[in-house]
């Protein structure tokens, strides 16, 4: 007798094999000047803790997001302090504040590094999504020649290279900031850097998946954004 | 059983050739059917009896009338190619392409009247057409085309994409035909067509290399299936399974042809 049941039949032995093992990079660059002594940076690294604990504990991100994070300090000086490192195995360093604010240095790094992980992952055939860099900061470029550097980040930008986000905390100057973006910046409320992590890790983790309510998930902000008004 | 299958068993019916059989499913993917929306995917296909055109396209998820886009090509292309000869039948397929294209270019969501507006219906093309044991793929974008030869033997039509994954090509674009590719192949035994939602199963990451543990499994089930209705409910539920849509929550069109 022929089974009617439409929930029973299916094709018996079909395997489906999770080869979507492609990556989403995504690169924070940091000011960790001295105006970020005190509360903000503490702030700061707790949300990087948040981040580290939200990836790992998402089984999709956390192997195929990876992290790097750059820092903007000292005598005009740019480190890296996290180098490229799949989100399951991402450890939130513990940020020092003090000295300028070299973000046009920065961001050229953050750059650089990206051109040089995308050509690693073309020479591994490992696919990937086009990357994020998120700049944060609390104040305004101080190194010479930074407008250099934001031109070329707009550059990588038409050329569809990467997606670069600025985010200003209370008294950043928005403005300067904005000329690293083609996107409009955005300002954090207070010090909600907890919710402003909690928030990346959720859109990149939909970007990883490449799940249709990505976009959505991106514009809803409301957890940290302070409205301009 | 998904929205869309009726219209999949109507086309499968009303097409009774002995030599070509074509079954195919169209799945709405797990965020699509969360929020109560449609699958931008479409596929669509005609045979006589020695003859078949099939095509299988994804509406861009970033355009407001993707699944047009993805109906109208794949309407346009069947009901036009299957009239035609095989021959010079590259510049053909061009040409039913650049008809979609005016379509998009008069229909009433298209505003603008103009070219500029049917960027608003993106949608890829994986298509195929068939005459006398010879074959030719014609491709834009991601998704995939597989025409099996033997058991370990299989001409594939790769999906394209940007300098990203998430970047590809679209028969809407104003440069489409640099993304056009041809691919043929003859003497086959089944063909599948796939919108991208399927083929990370199909394949091993490198594209060049079929996932055996999918592909196999049902094309051997499709071609022994003698039920009809029967043979696209499992198709239909496999490609519905849990562990497929949480793999990858997008729409998954899938359309095979068994050969004789």
């Amino acid at each position: 007798m022929e089974n009617n049941n439409m929930n029973d039949d299916i094709i018996p032995y079909v395997e489906f094999a999770d080869n979507a093992n492609e990556r989403t990079p995504c690169v924070l660059v940091l000011d960790c000047s001295g105006s970020m002594r005190g509360e903000p940076i503490s702030q700061l690294n707790a949300g990087l803790s948040a981040l580290e604990k939200e990836l790992k504990e998402d089984i999709d991100a956390s192997s195929r997001v990876q992290i790097l994070i750059i820092k903007a300090y000292g005598k005009d000086e740019v480190v890296v302090s996290s180098d490229w490192v799949d989100a399951m195995n991402f450890t939130a360093p513990t940020m020092e504040a003090g000295g300028l604010t070299p973000l046009g240095k920065a961001m050229e790094l953050a750059l650089e590094k990206i051109e040089s992980q995308k050509n690693l992952y073309d020479s591994c055939g490992v696919t990937s999504k086009r990357p994020w860099i998120f700049l944060i900061s609390d104040g305004e470029p101080t190194d010479y020649g930074w407008e250099q550097a934001a031109k070329k980040c707009q550059i990588a930008q038409q050329n569809k290279k990467v997606v670069i986000h600025a985010v200003g905390t209370q008294g950043a100057n928005l403005d300067k900031l904005a000329k690293f973006s083609l996107n409009s910046p955005k300002r954090l409320t207070g010090l909600k850097f907890t919710e402003f992590f909690l928030w990346l890790s959720r859109s990149v983790s939909c970007v990883s998946k490449a799940a249709p309510n990505a976009d959505e998930l991106f514009n809803n902000i409301d957890a940290w954004n302070e409205e301009q008004k | 059983m998904p929205t869309n299958c009726l219209i999949i068993l109507m086309h499968g019916m009303k097409n009774r050739s002995k030599n070509i059989k074509v079954l195919s499913s169209c799945i709405t993917g797990a965020y699509h059917k969360s929020k109560n929306l449609p699958c931008q995917d479409y596929c669509k296909h005609i045979k006589t009896d020695n003859k078949m055109v099939a095509v299988v396209s994804d509406g861009a998820g970033s355009a407001k009338f993707g699944k047009i886009g993805a109906k109208i090509v794949c309407d346009t292309l069947c009901d036009i190619l299957i009239k035609a000869s095989a021959t010079d039948i590259k510049q053909k397929i061009i040409d039913a392409i650049e008809i979609s294209r005016q379509k998009l270019i008069l229909h009433r969501y298209n505003k603008s009247k103009k070219e500029l507006g049917i960027i608003d219906f993106a949608a890829t093309v994986v298509g195929v057409f068939y005459y006398k044991n010879k074959g030719l793929f014609f491709h834009i974008g991601d998704g995939a085309a597989i025409a099996i030869l033997g058991d370990d033997n299989a001409v594939i039509s790769e999906p394209e994409n940007g300098i990203f994954s998430c970047e590809t090509y679209f028969y809407t674009m104003d440069d489409w035909k640099d993304s056009l590719r041809f691919t043929n192949f003859e003497k086959a035994n089944s063909l599948m067509l796939m919108t991208d939602g399927v083929t990370s199963f199909a394949f091993k990451n490198d594209y060049e290399q079929l996932e055996r543990g999918f592909v196999y499994p049902i094309n051997n089930f499709l071609h022994k299936s003698t039920n009809q209705l029967k043979a696209i409910r499992a198709l239909n539920n496999t490609l519905s399974n849990p562990k497929a849509q949480k793999i990858n929550p997008d729409d998954k069109t899938f359309l095979w042809v068994g050969l004789k």
